[in-house]
């Protein structure tokens, strides 16, 4: 055992904890520094919203006489689980989800590798799918209600497989669907790239060692691709679940001049649900007890699916 | 003479100080009192209070005022509850009365009965419909400025072609004229689902909600009805969000639509929108074959936590004198003044105007229950449901009595 010589003659390095060197310290206390002003914001910004909503979620609150806020427990979160409406929104929103994080998780990934094996215009697709991901959601929803309005060549194509000839956002059945349909149109480019960045880390030689043992596209992308991915799929399922829970750009602007989620009620999500309750109706206590519920409800879904993941992976 | 030399300049420090204490005093008592007037801007509606405020300093030089303009009309709304919280809202709001109730029942509005007799302002100028709007519970809470109204608008081409001689003189018989129009490949009747709009048809069966109490009357369930048929039943009716259009004037101005529920509004945005269009405004025909008009507008209102209410019921008193009234409508604005002496020279501004210039005077005020957007939101939706989802079995009865229940007022 080599001599310790980090403690001063005669001093055990056993009888106290051992000093940190000095150069350390400072690192440490410098990093600190430079990293208050990015917490002070990040206080600002997110920790005291998110504890404000906390306190607001157990209080009345008149906005006329906000300093006036008295405490009523969890009278908010029993009227808002009794309220059929708010039942509605999650329902609403769990389609929405289970539509959504699928769908665009495989075109991504469906895309990704067909870019990859592009030789020419690799770019300009690249950049063709990006584009709508970084497209005002306005401008992109605004675009898509005139492509489906009544009588337009998209309606009157559908119209042809079975569907009825009508203005997608206004009809209580296709309402949710062009939502998803916009929603993963706008995303698709952005977990594409995330798909295009894990293929790099896919060695080659695998698919080398795969051809010459004859298998064929398909197999190489669910033997090889898809179980190499693993990660990326996990990081594109949960961050495409968080942002599909959080729809409300979309919906908002397919209300635009009537209700909040209408044709009735179809597209009333649960943020839908919490800026109408906050903003239009003036009742802050119901909508942070809903904003609370939202938040524990996206966590345990994120950690159910973690927990999946890390169980496969480690069956695999 | 040492004394003199000692006591001149003394006196004339003396004299500075006091004259100095006495500007000061005069400043303080006397000064300008600032008065906070609130309003959603647009080009006109500026260029008008710019002008009207140019002569403020000449017809109450005691009397300043500080613009504080919301970029939109929603803004105000949203921004206006917080402001009032933070007390840093404007002293006198410009707005309309759709959402008095709520501010009423919050105890946000300073009532006027008191201030207006220290004034030169005669509340039997205005229309009794829009004094009536402003009214709550016995007690005034703003001072009429210009009045709007509700009123159905007709596109006289599209009757021609269904072969239907002159206008619907019953709701009934608009409905029937919807339907032969529907024929023609256009749609009868247009609604922006919403509560305004669907009021209309309420007033126009002799129904209404009574401010809460009158919501599930036989007369209400039948206007729903007669709406709900023509959508399921006659297929004459659309939204316009079924149309791909934003409001329903959108629709109009297309061309393709018969009738659609809207109002004074519709004048200048067909000029610009559907100039080609051959449309005129009517009175909404009722189900005995009279006529149902809301009448409603802006007003000016005093917050309930002002300190110098005399000073902003001055203002109000400025902003609604004879002349400047007058200039609502003569100027680019082209508002309906709320003074009854003042609907010739509107008229004469905007001749389209002229049909409803009769039951304009007759006008009732709308009458929400107090929890008007609940209200209202739940209203639509289950209208909705009704007409997009008739297999839900949700009936108008149902609906209103369920609506009666939780927002009406005994």
């Amino acid at each position: 055992m080599p001599a310790d010589t980090s403690s001063p003659p005669g001093v055990s390095t056993l009888s106290r904890r051992p000093r940190r060197p000095r150069a350390r310290r400072r690192d440490t206390t410098s990093a600190y520094v430079l990293l208050a002003p990015a917490l002070a914001l990040l206080a600002v910004w997110f920790l005291y919203p998110i504890v404000s909503s906390f306190l607001l979620s157990v209080q009345a609150v008149n906005v006329f006489y906000y300093s006036q806020r008295t405490w009523v427990g969890l009278a908010n979160f029993q009227r808002l689980l009794s309220d059929p409406v708010f039942r509605s929104t999650i329902r609403i929103t769990l389609t929405f989800v289970l539509i959504v994080v699928p769908a665009q998780t495989v075109l991504a990934l469906l895309a990704a590798v067909l870019v990859q094996g592009l030789r020419r215009l690799r770019t300009f697709y690249r950049t063709a799918l990006f584009v709508p991901y970084v497209t005002s959601t306005v401008a992109v929803t605004a675009v898509f209600m005139d492509l489906f309005t009544v009588h337009s060549a998209l309606p009157v194509f559908f119209s042809r497989l079975g569907l009825a000839d009508v203005s997608w956002f206004a009809d209580v059945h296709l309402a949710l669907p062009f939502l998803a349909m916009i929603y993963v149109w706008m995303n698709l480019g952005l977990y594409m790239v995330i798909f295009l960045s894990g293929l790099q880390t896919v060695p080659a030689e695998l698919y080398e060692a795969a051809r010459v043992d004859g298998a064929g596209a398909v197999h190489e992308l669910l033997f090889i691709t898809v179980p190499s991915l693993r990660p990326f799929v996990l990081f594109v399922v949960i961050s495409g679940m968080i942002g599909a829970f959080q729809i409300f750009d979309q919906a908002y602007v397919v209300s635009g001049g009537t209700i909040l989620g209408g044709p009735a009620g179809a597209t009333s999500t649960i943020v839908i649900f919490i800026f109408a309750q906050a903003f239009r109706y003036n009742k802050l206590g119901s909508a942070s007890a809903a904003a609370v519920l939202f938040l524990v409800v996206v966590s345990l879904a994120t950690l159910v699916m973690r927990r999946i993941f890390r169980e496969e992976t480690r069956a695999a | 003479m040492r004394k003199l030399t000692l006591l001149v300049p003394i006196l004339m420090v003396a004299l500075a100080m006091s004259a100095f204490a006495g500007g000061a005093q005069e400043q303080t008592a006397q000064g300008p009192a600032t008065v906070s007037l609130g309003y959603s801007g647009g080009v006109w509606i500026e260029k008008y209070f710019d002008q009207v405020l140019a002569g403020l300093a000449q017809s109450m030089p005691n009397l300043q005022v500080k613009k504080v303009v919301y970029p939109t009309y929603d803004d105000l709304l949203n921004g206006l509850p917080t402001q009032v919280a933070a007390k840093t809202n404007p002293d006198v709001l410009y707005w309309t009365n759709e959402q008095l109730a709520d501010y009423v029942n919050n105890g946000v509005l300073a009532p006027l009965d008191t201030l207006v007799p220290q004034t030169r302002i005669d509340l039997g100028a205005f229309y009794k419909g829009l004094v009536q709007g402003w009214s709550m519970n016995g007690k005034l809470y703003g001072i009429p400025f210009n009045g709007q109204n509700s009123a159905m608008v007709v596109n006289l081409d599209l009757l021609k072609k269904a072969g239907i001689d002159g206008l619907p003189k019953t709701i009934q018989e608009l409905g029937q004229d919807a339907a032969l129009i529907t024929k023609t490949g256009a749609t009868g009747l247009v609604i922006l689902d919403n509560l305004f709009h669907l009021s209309q048809y309420v007033y126009a069966f002799g129904g209404g909600w009574g401010n809460g109490k009158t919501i599930n009357t036989p007369q209400n369930v039948q206007a729903l009805q007669f709406l709900v048929d023509m959508f399921t039943k006659d297929k004459s009716a659309a939204t316009a969000k079924q149309l791909g259009a934003a409001w329903d004037g959108e629709a109009f101005a297309k061309g393709t639509v018969g009738f659609s529920t809207g109002g004074p509004w519709y004048i200048g945005y067909m000029q610009q929108a559907g100039p080609n269009v051959h449309y005129q405004l009517m009175p909404i025909p009722t189900a005995s074959g009279g006529t149902a008009m809301v009448t409603y507008g802006g007003g000016l209102s005093v917050f309930a936590n002002v300190k110098d209410t005399r000073s902003a019921i001055r203002l109000i008193e400025y902003l609604t004198n004879e002349e400047n009234m007058k200039l609502m409508a003569t100027s680019g604005l082209k508002y309906l003044p709320a003074r009854t002496a003042d609907m010739d020279l509107y008229v004469s501004q905007v001749p389209e105007f002229a049909p409803l210039k009769t039951a304009f005077f007759t006008g009732t005020a709308l009458d929400y229950p107090p929890a008007i957007k609940e209200f209202g939101d739940e209203l639509i939706k289950g209208f909705e449901q009704m007409v997009f989802q008739p297999e839900g079995g949700l009936t108008p009865q149902a609906l209103l009595s369920t609506l009666q229940q939780k927002y009406g007022v005994k």
